[in-house]
């Protein structure tokens, strides 16, 4: 089970949005940054495919999902909750869509009219690496011959309006059946038994601490690996699924 | 390609812990939507919902409604987490009260916990209210291509919060309150009054294994999934097109995925969420799927009976829908008095309905577009 890498891109900065692609900037300014750094990066490669119609879409919804409004909105109904009145808060409907893990998908299949079969996976720590496998499934079967994989994500700095965000990213990637200049020749798994349960302390202790900060390992990982061009990649354990060791295998042709 | 059958479940849903408190109540055409204590006492302008009858801590709620049901699925069909993959919907990140203070749930964080003893591969499904049907086909297609011998699947979720109470509301999806209406009766799908559907709370999880190895092991095969569809709308980020096209397109993929013409479905178990703009839509799709046999093809929706519990409703649904292949019964809509102008169905309404129903199909539509069907039949039959 092998594909090919057709074209690839990681966006960070999502104020060259507006300026590069000012059409698709109306489109999407009012979603949150992870959708909005997804959908500029999904952009870049849209042309390497050959029918973004009926390409198959594989998206990944941020491990961080949400907004500095919405969390806002968050703590204004929380104190009127408290209070017993919450009745007269009023809050623009898109910030609800800022919650929703699909927006970024749904986004992009109204953009390029495509209603193809669909794969969403969730903000889970190694979803990234699901969604390659889903992929090089789709087109080693046949069901597809040009999947897009496409995520965005965000730390608790965005999340919370801070201005730098040194991890948001949008990653996408075309990958097809067609020969390319970049094979994925596969993806190796090993169970790393030893660090299990200190990966699943970790877990453990950081779910429902207000504090913790989401690590945004999706789109990071995908741009992480993409930007290392290394013939055997070994995904550094943020950014895997905290079970396997994972290597992707590359080859340059 | 291996025949997937369905060896075992769990259920938590707003009529109890197990799938047969699901079924009997979806039988009994009863709802058990209800108000919620503390959306009453907070003020908000809805305040009914289904919620589950089962005590956690605010914090646990997650990882409560989603090791459940897999635990008791697992117990059921005497297997190991460790003997099975996970393909799981954990719905969208929420809001807890820790303390005083407000708490994050992660959803990711979540399914990390409770995917981890499981084998490869683990997948976290995120399609929005068709997640836990998407969930259960891709589990299907994993263990019918030979890549998996057996999967647990389905969802869970815990939007039942004064956040997603609010945000839904704000989208006009949600059945506000109602001076002098029941708080059963908020969710009402197809009904000419219906104004939205009812938040909840739940999980379900389905055991499905290759036929061959259930067969080996002495394994109990309650049903059998033989098709899955999925499809986009791209039309709209909170609205289906209204002539369903996208779900039309989904259930004519499911039923070509298992080589069944649509003659063959017997009943539809639909997403029938009570909204505005979804239920005709879903009827205008089932109409031109079924042609003139619309007339005569019983079709279900639980929402009114449960509202709808998000990425565990289509889990939910599959439950009740093999359960209707098995016992030759299909459960009221309830809460669906009069089917409106543009939702005329053959809807099983008031009672419970006995139906010879061999071919069932379960859908699912989640906002944004996302759509998934499976089709489910009573095993054995379509070898």
């Amino acid at each position: 089970m092998s594909c090919f890498i057709a074209a690839w891109a990681v966006e960070r900065d999502v104020t060259r949005i507006a300026s590069d692609h000012p059409a698709l900037w109306r489109e999407i300014r009012r979603f949150n940054l992870p959708v909005k750094l997804a959908l500029a990066a999904a952009q870049r490669v849209l042309p390497a495919l050959e029918s973004p119609k009926t390409a198959r879409l594989v998206g990944l919804a941020p491990c961080r999902p949400g907004s500095p409004e919405l969390r806002n909105i968050s703590r204004d109904l929380d104190a009127g909750f408290a209070r017993g009145s919450t009745k007269d808060l009023r809050v623009n409907p898109i910030y609800t869509l800022h919650a929703i893990d699909n927006l970024g998908l749904s986004a992009l299949s109204i953009r390029i009219e495509n209603r193809e079969p669909v794969s969403c996976l969730g903000g889970a720590a190694g979803q990234a690496w699901e969604a390659l496998d889903e992929a090089m499934l789709l087109l080693s079967s046949g069901a597809a011959q040009e999947v897009l994989v496409f995520g965005g994500d965000q730390s608790d700095a965005s999340w919370k309006g801070e201005p730098a965000d040194a991890e948001a990213c949008g990653v996408a990637v075309v990958l097809t059946a067609k020969p390319q200049r970049m094979k994925l020749v596969g993806i190796e798994r090993t169970a790393m038994s030893s660090s299990l349960d200190a990966q699943q302390a970790a877990l453990d202790a950081s779910r429902g601490v207000p504090a913790v900060a989401v690590r945004p390992h999706a789109a990071r990982g995908l741009a992480g690996w993409l930007g290392a061009s290394q013939g055997r990649y070994v995904v550094p354990d943020d950014d895997g699924d905290g079970v396997d060791r994972i290597t992707l295998i590359t080859e340059a042709l | 390609m291996s025949r997937v059958v369905i060896t075992a479940w769990g259920a938590l849903s707003p009529f109890g812990v197990t799938p047969d408190a699901l079924w009997d109540g979806l039988v009994a055409g009863r709802s058990a939507v209800q108000p919620i204590a503390k959306h009453v006492a907070g003020g908000l302008p809805v305040t009914t919902g289904g919620e589950v009858p089962v005590e956690t801590s605010d914090k646990e709620r997650d990882l409560v409604m989603s090791r459940r049901p897999i635990n008791d699925a697992l117990a059921m069909a005497g297997l190991a987490r460790g003997e099975t993959s996970l393909f799981w919907a954990n719905g969208l990140d929420t809001f807890a009260h820790e303390g005083g203070e407000l708490v994050e749930r992660s959803a990711g964080a979540c399914f990390s916990a409770v995917a981890r003893e499981h084998a490869r591969p683990r997948r976290m499904i995120a399609t929005a209210c068709a997640s836990a049907t998407q969930a259960i086909g891709e589990a299907f297609r994993a263990i019918r291509a030979g890549r998996v011998r057996a999967a647990v699947a389905g969802g869970a979720t815990v939007m039942l919060t004064p956040h997603y109470a609010l945000g839904f509301a704000w989208l006009q999806a949600l059945a506000l309150d109602l001076d002098g209406e029941a708080p059963g009766a908020a969710c009402k799908p197809f009904d000419r009054m219906r104004r939205g559907f009812a938040l909840s709370e739940g999980g379900a999880a389905l055991v499905l294994e290759d036929v061959e190895s259930a067969k080996a092991r002495g394994a109990r095969v309650l049903g059998e999934v033989v098709g899955f569809g999925s499809s986009q709308d791209a039309f709209d980020l909170n609205r289906p097109p209204p002539d369903g096209a996208g779900a039309e397109l989904c259930m004519r993929r499911a039923l070509d995925d298992a080589g069944l013409s649509p003659e063959r479905v017997a009943a539809i178990n639909a997403h029938g969420t009570g909204t505005r703009a979804g239920d005709p839509a879903e009827v205008a799709a089932i109409r031109r799927l079924l042609g003139e046999r619309w007339k005569t093809t019983p079709v279900t929706s639980v929402k009114g009976a449960i509202g709808h519990p998000m990425a565990a409703a289509g889990a939910l649904q599959a439950i009740a829908a093999t359960e209707s292949c098995r016992r030759g019964l299909v459960p009221p809509t309830v809460n669906l008095v009069e089917p409106d102008e543009d939702c005329q169905l053959d809807h099983v309404v008031g009672a419970a309905r006995e139906a010879d129903v061999p071919v069932v199909l379960s859908c699912s539509y989640g906002m944004g577009g996302q759509n998934a069907s499976i089709v489910i039949t009573r095993g054995g039959e379509h070898a």
